[in-house]
């Protein structure tokens, strides 16, 4: 593969991403030691830390999101918290930056401008590849010193911090790959992220038994678990970092290959024609804003299935957990450690589907910028129709994917420990109740984006933060009860003998007044 | 209910950056009319404002005897838009839109449809995603002229398409004229709109600078007049209505009003005539005139200044 204008296009990426590349490294550093510091502040005795351990393998639902804690002292429990949120944000940056400087470039015409200089086939991805890649390794270098700044045994620090950027890695192959495969970029960030997305959930399946269960060698198949498996406080497995490499030189291997043999602008699979004429369907708003949405969701679909389907399978081995979850399970108020995985799991499930719910109320958002609301609006369809159809979409796509959940977790989980008849009932009653704090969010979307619709992107995703911040603070007992409440999600927390009827009706009315708040506001206001 | 468009006083602000200021533009039902201004102008804004996508700041404006912005929906159902930019929906084919932007408006002439994709040439098989510039212009066109709309709104339709497009256009919209519809053209390309338009009404930054027919627009602006003469006459040098005139020998050059045509030829015909060419202003001279130069009133581009410059260089 030719590799001419490599070194330009390296300026031209560093250019480009001058200020969202050293940000990142930095953002990522600074998580890392802040993590470090604010746990040895919490936790300053080997007992305290010891303690605080005993209490959360306790927990079930965290072992599983989170993973189980391996390593002793703040080494440990650093590379435990940070473990699945900083490769999840390590990944996402890998995939967007890889997806963005080549098949981005490939759709937007870009790419055939600079290829039509002296710039060889596989300038772009090598290009970028080199940027994303070193761009790991300094944060890793960064990363490390800072952890061994506080005081963190350096073979520990580094190899943690490493191990995160090999995540980095693989994820900048995966993504690499998908842009060559997939015509578009928003197809090839899709299927990255979807990857991530099965790659967190096998690491999940694998920790939802406590990490001894017999799902536990699902994380041998996912990037994330191979993370965990280095151990880097206590086991110091390095030669893990050998599978990380081969992964990922395979993944880029594949890539150049694919690129080397394809036309500009082509993916893998050719472009077929479709119909000439629009089928009985196509005829409404809601049916354009049902083909925009369709594949988003039934993706959530199929995740949120293999989700429960996971989780469910894997819950009985919670079940047999330690004594000490006596109290936690009362707070609960459910009977063992497997219900009580059932239960939370379906609550942060929950949580994560804010983000679907955000995603489908900003579409309009993107056509607006786009251009296709002009379209669109300039035939008789109203703006409240337009609104209201992503709405439909937001309501029912939530329930589908939470009734899909609660379905799959209680069949499995039900199966499994020969309680069908009330799990399943349990399980779906559960996952349904938690859909008006998930509309609530929606609604907030919704009145940003009618309200101040250029802003509207960001202060969403802040509020999505938010809401995952206020609780994963107030789990660590950080965040008070009083402004827990601010989230809509802390009124719909399973706590034992609390009937959630007047919360789920609250909520709902909530999310009906913010929702007509955006409609009459996006009625008042400039399109474009 | 006989102006199709009827816009006065239009301003329109974004905070602090005025976009529009006075603007005035009526569009007779029936008639095809001319929408032209330079880049930046002001075009586009005005057209989304009759589409009620956004909303005035002050002025009055009636769209087929409704307020665009209160009776959008209803609006819309009697009107066709094709966008200066056409954005598609990626993964829908030209076919299926066109289909679906006909029932959203509730109508289209079938036949017409397959005629208008035969005569442009157009693949209705291909995903959005995968047209040209030119190609989604044209999904766009034939969406439009195949609607059953009373009013058609076109922005810069034919800034894509290839030459040969560009006839079939200029064709369909003549079609579209006999048939009694009125058309809003926003367009650069000048023989387009000689072609077409009944009127035109021309903007410069936000405002409008000039209104009517061609014929109208012409009767405003100066004669070029070139002539070789035996001798250059004293009095053509100093006469006051001669403009932009150069001398080379006996040959001169040199651009008159109309109404001042009659009085300048007896002054060339005291020098004696070997040759006269005189020929009326081009549409391009008269977009340039326009375009180019500061002036608010009608025929207030290009008096004074130039004219003394001119005058004295031929004078040296």
């Amino acid at each position: 593969m030719n590799l001419a204008g490599t070194g330009t296009l390296v300026r031209l990426v560093l250019r480009r991403d001058r200020l969202i590349l050293p940000l990142w490294i930095l953002l990522v550093t600074a998580f890392f030691s802040g993590t470090a510091s604010s746990f040895s502040q919490a936790y300053p005795t080997a007992q305290a830390q010891q303690e605080f351990v005993e209490n959360v393998v306790g927990n079930p639902a965290i072992v599983a999101v989170i993973g189980p804690v391996l390593g002793p002292g703040i080494g440990g429990l650093t590379a435990w918290r940070v473990g699945t949120a900083g490769s999840m944000i390590v990944a996402l940056i890998a995939i967007l930056a890889v997806v963005r400087h080549t098949r981005t470039e490939e759709v937007a015409g870009r790419q055939e401008l600079a290829r039509a200089a002296a710039v060889g086939r596989g300038a772009h991805l090598t290009a970028v590849l080199a940027v994303v890649g070193t761009g790991m390794l300094i944060m890793a270098l960064l990363t490390g010193l800072a952890l061994t700044a506080q005081h963190l045994p350096a073979a520990g620090a580094f190899g943690l911090a490493f191990s995160l950027a090999a995540v980095g890695w693989v994820f900048a192959g995966v993504a690499a790959l998908a842009a060559e495969i997939c015509s578009t970029n928003r197809a090839a960030v899709g299927v990255s992220v979807a990857v991530l997305a099965l790659a967190i959930v096998l690491r999940m399946g694998a920790d939802a038994g406590g990490g001894h269960g017999p799902t536990a060698w699902l994380a041998w198949l996912t990037p994330t678990g191979w993370m965990q498996q280095v151990e880097p406080f206590s086991a110091q497995r390095w030669w893990v970092f050998l599978l990380f490499l081969a992964v990922t030189a395979v993944l880029i291997g594949v890539a150049c290959r694919v690129r080397d043999t394809r036309d500009i602008r082509a993916g893998l699979l050719p472009d077929r024609p479709g119909p000439a004429h629009a089928g009985r369907g196509l005829g409404s708003v809601f049916a354009v804003t049902w083909r925009q949405n369709r594949g988003l969701l039934y993706a959530v679909l199929i995740g949120y299935g293999l989700l429960g389907l996971l989780m469910g399978s894997a819950a009985p081995g919670a079940a047999q957990a330690g004594p000490q979850l006596g109290p936690f399970l009362a707070k609960l108020g459910v009977a063992n450690g497997g219900e009580a995985l059932v239960t939370l799991l379906i609550y942060v499930f929950a949580e994560i589907l804010a983000a679907y719910a955000i995603m489908v109320t900003l579409r309009p958002r993107s056509d607006e910028t786009g251009g296709l609301a002009f379209v669109l609006l300039a035939t008789p369809a109203s703006r409240t129709r337009w609104a209201l159809s992503q709405f439909v979409i937001v309501v029912l796509g939530t329930a589908a994917a939470m009734l899909v959940l609660g379905v799959t977790i209680g069949l499995t989980y039900g199966l499994s420990s020969g309680d069908l008849a009330v799990q399943l009932p349990a399980a779906i009653g559960s996952a349904l109740a938690k859909l008006p704090a998930v509309w609530v969010v929606a609604a907030v979307a919704a009145l940003l984006f009618g309200l101040v619709p250029r802003l509207s992107v960001a202060l969403c995703w802040a509020v999505f933060v938010l809401v995952l911040g206020l609780e994963i603070g107030w789990e660590f007992g950080q965040v008070s009860d009083a402004l827990f409440a601010v989230s809509p999600f802390s009124w719909v927390y399973p706590l034992a003998g609390q009937a959630h009827a007047a919360a789920v009706l609250g909520l709902t009315a909530v999310a009906a007044v913010l929702g007509a708040g955006g409609l009459l506001a996006l009625q008042r206001r400039d399109i474009g | 209910m006989s102006d199709a468009v009827d816009v006065q006083g239009l301003t329109k602000s974004f905070g602090s950056t005025s976009v529009l200021s006075d603007l005035n533009l009526s569009v007779s039902s029936g008639e095809v009319h001319g929408f032209l201004g330079p880049n930046g102008a002001g075009k586009s804004t005005t057209i989304r404002i009759l589409l009620g996508l956004i909303r005035p700041t002050s002025g009055t404006i009636r769209l087929l005897g409704g307020d665009p912005w209160a009776d959008a929906v209803e609006l819309h159902r009697r009107l066709a838009y094709v966008p200066g930019d056409v954005t598609l929906w990626p993964n829908l084919t030209g076919g299926e839109i066109i289909d679906l932007l006909a029932r959203l408006r509730g109508g289209i002439n079938v036949e017409r449809r397959d005629e208008l994709i035969e005569r442009f040439e157009l693949d209705p098989r291909k995903k959005a995603r995968t047209y040209s510039t030119g190609n989604r212009q044209k999904v766009a066109l034939v969406s439009a002229l195949s609607s059953r709309a009373d009013l058609l709104i076109l922005d810069e339709p034919t800034s894509g398409l290839d030459p040969l497009m560009e006839v079939t256009f200029r064709q369909a919209l003549i079609e579209e004229k006999n048939a009694g519809r009125t058309v809003v053209l926003s367009s650069h390309i000048l023989s387009e709109v000689e072609a077409a338009c009944d009127r035109v009404t021309i903007i410069r930054k936000g405002r409008t600078v000039e209104t009517g027919t061609l014929a109208q627009l012409r009767h405003l602006t100066r004669t070029t007049v070139e002539a070789e003469l035996t001798s250059v006459p004293q009095r053509l040098l100093q006469d006051p209505d001669v403009f932009e005139l150069s001398v080379d020998h006996n040959a001169v050059k040199f651009q008159v009003e109309p109404h001042r045509m009659d009085a300048v030829l007896r002054i060339l015909i005291e020098g004696g005539v070997r040759n006269l060419v005189a020929h009326p202003p081009t549409l391009e001279d008269l977009f340039l005139e326009h375009y180019q130069n500061v002036g608010n009133g009608p025929a207030a581009a290009g008096h004074g200044g130039r004219h003394a410059q001119h005058l004295q260089g031929a004078t040296k």
